[in-house]
């Protein structure tokens, strides 16, 4: 019998995931990975570990030109990935501080 | 005061989290865990060289990636208030005021628990 743990970070079980993957799935979703490689797909499946299964992948390439590539069917490793956000919803924008100065 | 119980009691507070790559992510705190692995809502992003932005409605940013978060100052009270609070709380209810201290892992240990336990239970026809 182990002794019961305190109770850290509020009252909530923490032991859950932060992020809820099933209300992306079959959405369009960005991911960058360590080392700057970053791709879109149709997110199909995912773990706990937040390895992703996507689909009609596209890697967005920067350097030495912006380009992308189609990779398809894909399977991304989670803990190399650094950033994830729908694609939905989100968009490229003119300088939204300089009105606050 | 700890990082992760600053960070945790700065949800739903807006923060700006820059990442090692030089990324900044202006946002609301949705959740953090442990590994201060964070999800942040209505984000603008900005680019290491500090010359495109994005808008974003949500976004999960894995904890070893980040170099910094900048939280509201007045976090702080809050947080002291808090644990002022618990501590106290905590001493009532084990009914012992200024009683010795070495209890185990003492001044924070009885968050949730004791309190709740003692208060309330059965105290209504005692007699």
């Amino acid at each position: 019998m182990l002794p019961p743990l305190p109770m850290r970070n509020s009252s909530k079980g923490k032991r859950e995931a932060i992020l809820d993957l099933s209300k992306y799935v079959n959405e369009r979703i960005r991911v960058k990975f360590t080392g700057g490689r970053e791709v879109t797909g149709i997110l199909k499946g995912y773990d706990q570990l937040l390895n992703l299964v996507l689909d009609e992948v596209e890697e967005e390439i920067n350097e030495p030109e912006p380009q992308t590539r189609k990779l398809d069917l894909v399977v991304l490793r989670g803990p190399t990935i650094t950033l994830l956000s729908p694609v939905d919803g989100s968009e490229e924008i003119a300088n939204p501080f300089v009105a606050q100065e | 005061m700890l990082p992760l119980s600053l960070l945790t009691a700065a949800q739903n507070k807006p923060m700006l989290v820059e990442l090692k790559n030089g990324e900044t992510f202006n946002g609301h705190l949705v959740n953090c865990d442990n590994f201060m692995n964070i999800t942040l809502r209505e984000v603008y992003q900005t680019s290491a060289d500090g010359d495109r932005f994005w808008k974003l409605k949500e976004c999960y940013i894995r904890g070893s990636t980040i170099k910094y978060l900048r939280v509201p100052d007045t976090l702080l009270d809050t947080v002291k208030e808090e644990q002022t609070r618990a501590r106290e709380a905590g001493r009532s209810a084990r009914g012992a005021g200024p009683g010795p201290r070495g209890r185990g892992s003492a001044p924070r240990g009885g968050r949730g628990g004791p309190r709740g336990g003692q208060r309330g239970r059965g105290r209504g026809r005692g007699g």
